[in-house]
């Protein structure tokens, strides 16, 4: 087991890194001042991992759309107490979510830490599924799908990813669909639990009022080693282009709901951590609050506070997406590409730059405030292979130089897509 | 680890709360005006807010006070309005890094508080009314957020049935009005408002963070001074102790899932000494995955996709909200009524009442770490005639016993029932491009 200490000299904080001998990396920022704690015991499994092998194996396994999110429901429960009872005990608020590269267990709370811990661990390394409690979960599964059915700002975006992909899983909605979860079965669980699961697979962060060595006392006793054997995600090929560029659908809304985006190329598995920090920085400069664009728009009566922009990326797939409600997306869709031309034209404002980029680094500080954020950014640069830090590094040392490059391979008008979602 | 408060007089009718506290990278100052929530004037002070936080004499365009904002390390300003049971809050909230991360040595919470004062008081003015520039935008991002609440469906039917429910009282109208009564607000309105707020409404100063509270409450104090508030007006909320007669409203959608939303009444006198009591209660009946609801309506019997109940403890009523398959309604709502019954018979365990306790107990002991949980914990008790902390406030919620829960669920009555019936059961949309 090894042990080592990050310290940002720029917030005077730190955290340790470990890496525990059951193969399980642990991270845990210690925030004496604060009263909670918030912890994550998280897997890098999402909806997108539906083919996958181990090494060493030659047969890809496939499962169905949506098997990730319903592990997850799951594993709350046991033959016993189920997880939520056990917490009922301690205090804690406990959750957990399904994205679409990891799945998260968590739990927040001021007292009863390392109980809470303890549930925590146990319950993750615990699977107990049955061909009763599978059919019972198909239920409320179906309910939940039902639900994001009718959120137009959930279907607005699901309909531009499957017309910007066509083979990506990313397409497919994180619960599956009603068909889908009809295939899972406790075999099918057991054989994703097994390859997903294991802790090499999977890191432990904690924020808040907590010392390294209670949690290291409670890892020792409760963790249970694994061996050690890496997963092979077996994406199917994607090709540059999208499926098509426009897609339209009614529903009960009182106002058009839009989201469209541009697809990108992704050579590594996953886009680095300074493309998305530069692609963040251009996004704001382009039409953040204070962009000129924004402004525009916003007096014109084209756009309204819903309005946002994101750098949508994970395991292989990348895109720039702007989201919201308007009466006219089109309209907003080509003023923003009116907009890029121009820049390409004339290059890149340097104050512009600054100002995003100090909004960005002040923001970014920000975020250390909240235990919440701060177990989640760790869980997220575990994944990506950076230390949590990195991201205050980058935003000192990047140009205006690397904005300009980062704008030469963004923005492909010929792979959008436009998706809206129309008043019936 | 509690932080200390610390209230100021700053003026007729102006109290300031001062919350200092090393543990945060940043601060905030939020200014909370109280006004009577009234259908009349509902929108025109709800644009108020929102109003102010997009510009300022000195900053007139949008893009000039953005500018100034990203300066100030990210610095922003950001109005709401919110019902608070008949009260209407119109708020105005500055957030900004601590002056130590300041790369030039910069004073940013000096630069941001005369910042937000200006916003408030000095404001773009045409002849002493708001530019119709201005009031139309902002109109229509009023409109816009009602048309986006429409389309949540959860949220939409949450406010039909506070419509419904309390129609006879003002806390049926919305926390910003109608979209009829916001299109027909003029700039002269919006301006008369404005002025009417400064001179009457009641108003709280939250100062949270590393930052000298008492130069900020200054600097407000200094424009304040100018203003004659001679005449304070005061805001109240009213609780309805009884129920005149069950309501029961159907609505149909082309929804996938259906909406059942009960309301109730609590019918107590006097809500306020007894508000600890009903908050245990309603969580024990439906508040976190340990509840009756959550246990019995969600995972026992998979009624419904989501279950839970929640405590206005300003209009002394509790507001039931269930996501449902249309063939489900019926049995949901009997197997709610019948929860409610088992609570209402004591049917139920100390092991439950413990869950209850320990869970809202460890909530607030997060209070206090987050400087927007810290601010919304102060600002809420705007109008209550006794402030207290998180920690006395666990204290009494750690009191609470089975006997004080029957007593209190007995009372409970139904007054209202509103369900959104979904018509798209069996019609997959066709939507997407597969």
């Amino acid at each position: 087991m090894s042990v080592k200490e990050i310290y940002s000299e720029l917030l005077d904080e730190k955290y340790y890194s470990i890496n525990h001998k059951s193969g399980l990396k642990i991270l845990v920022y210690p925030k004496e001042e604060y009263s909670s704690c918030y912890a994550i015991f998280g897997t890098k499994y999402g909806s997108i991992d539906t083919r996958f092998r181990l090494e060493g194996e030659n047969q890809i396994t496939e499962v169905p759309e949506g098997i990730a999110h319903f592990l997850e429901h799951k594993l709350f429960e046991s033959e016993e107490l189920d997880a939520f009872e056990r917490y009922a005990k301690t205090g804690a608020s406990a959750n957990a979510y399904t994205s679409f590269d990891r799945t998260c267990y968590l739990f927040s709370c001021s007292a009863n830490f390392i109980p809470s811990l303890e549930i925590l661990l146990d319950f993750v390394q615990s699977p107990y599924f049955t061909k009763e409690t599978v059919e019972k979960e198909q239920g409320i599964i179906g309910q939940e799908i039902r639900m994001y059915d009718d959120v137009p700002d959930w279907k607005v975006l699901f309909n531009m990813l499957k017309g910007m992909y066509h083979n990506h899983p990313v397409k497919i909605d994180i619960a599956g669909t009603q068909e889908s979860i009809a295939e899972i079965t406790d075999k099918l669980l057991y054989k994703c639990y097994n390859t997903f699961y294991n802790l090499h697979n999977m890191v432990l962060c904690i924020a808040g009022n907590v010392t390294l060595n209670e949690v290291l006392e409670a890892a020792d006793r409760l963790i249970k080693p694994a061996k050690d054997q890496k997963v092979i995600r077996e994406f199917a090929d994607e090709p540059d282009s999208v499926v098509t560029s426009e897609i339209e659908e009614k529903m009960s809304v009182a106002s058009p709901v839009f989201c469209f985006g541009y697809k990108e190329t992704v050579e590594a598995e996953e886009v680095s951590l300074k493309k998305r920090i530069e692609t963040e920085i251009l996004l704001d400069m382009l039409i953040g609050d204070s962009s000129e664009l924004f402004q525009e728009l916003l007096s014109e009566g084209l756009v309204n506070m819903s309005f946002s922009s994101e750098y949508f990326t994970g395991g292989g797939y990348a895109s720039i997406i702007f989201s919201g409600e308007s009466s006219d997306p089109r309209a907003i869709k080509a003023r923003l590409e009116e907009k890029i031309k121009d820049i390409r034209r004339n290059g890149i404002d340097k104050n512009c730059f600054e100002r995003s980029r100090k909004l960005l680094y002040g923001r970014s500080i920000m975020s250390y405030n909240n235990v919440e954020t701060i177990s989640n950014a760790l869980v997220s640069a575990h994944f990506l292979g950076n230390e949590l830090f990195d991201e205050l590094n980058i935003y000192r040392s990047l140009t205006s130089e690397d904005i300009r490059r980062r704008l030469d391979d963004a923005f492909d008008e010929n792979r959008s897509v436009l998706s809206v979602i129309l008043p019936e | 680890m509690n932080n200390k408060i610390k209230v100021y007089d700053i003026g007729s009718g102006i109290t300031g709360n001062a919350i200092c506290t090393e543990r945060f990278k940043s601060s905030l100052i939020t200014v909370t005006f109280a006004v009577p929530l009234e259908k009349d004037s509902a929108s025109a002070n709800a644009l108020v807010p929102y109003l102010l936080s997009r510009n300022c004499a000195k900053y007139p365009l949008m893009t000039q006070l953005n500018e100034r904002l990203a300066e100030l390390y990210g610095a922003s300003i950001q109005g709401s309005v919110e019902k608070l049971g008949d009260i209407q809050l119109l708020r105005l909230c500055i957030t900004f890094l601590n002056d130590r991360f300041a790369l030039n040595g910069e004073s940013i919470s000096h630069e941001c508080a005369h910042l937000l004062c200006d916003m408030i008081f000095n404001p773009v003015l045409e002849n002493g009314d708001f530019t119709s520039e201005n009031v139309e935008r902002e109109k229509r991002l009023l409109i816009e957020t009602l048309d986006s609440e429409f389309n949540e469906k959860r949220i939409y039917a949450l406010k039909r049935l506070e419509e419904i429910m309390f129609k006879e009282e003002p806390y049926g109208t919305g926390r910003v009005g109608t979209k009829e009564s916001a299109a027909s607000v003029t700039s002269s309105q919006v301006g008369l408002a404005w002025k009417n707020i400064l001179k009457t409404a009641p108003v709280l100063i939250n100062v949270v963070g590393e930052i000298d509270a008492s130069n900020v409450f200054n600097v407000f104090k200094e424009q304040f001074q100018k203003i004659d508030r001679s005449k304070i007006i005061s805001v109240s909320s009213n609780v309805k102790s009884f129920v005149s007669e069950e309501q029961r409203v159907e609505e149909r959608m082309d929804v996938a899932q259906s909406k059942l939303v009960m309301g109730l009444r609590t019918c107590e006198e006097d809500v306020s000494d007894k508000a600890h009591i009903i908050a245990v209660m309603t969580d024990l009946f439906g508040g976190g995955p340990y509840s009756r609801l959550f246990m019995n309506v969600r995972e026992k019997l998979s009624l419904c996709y989501y279950c839970s109940a929640r405590f206005i403890r300003q209009k002394g009523a509790m507001i039931i909200q269930s996501g449902v398959e249309t063939k489900n309604i019926q049995a949901t709502e009997n197997e709610i009524l019948n929860q409610l019954n088992i609570v209402k018979n004591g049917e139920f365990t100390e092991n439950e009442l413990t869950s209850s306790k320990l869970a809202l107990s460890d909530t607030l002991g997060t209070v206090n770490d987050s400087l927007f949980s810290i601010d919304a914990w102060y600002y809420r008790q705007f109008c209550n005639s006794e402030i207290i902390s998180p920690e006395e406030y666990a204290d009494k919620i750690n009191s609470v016993t089975s006997e004080q829960i029957v007593k209190a669920a007995e009372k409970v009555q139904l007054d209202t029932v509103y369900v959104l019936v979904g018509d798209a059961q069996n019609n997959e949309s066709e939507g997407g491009a597969e």
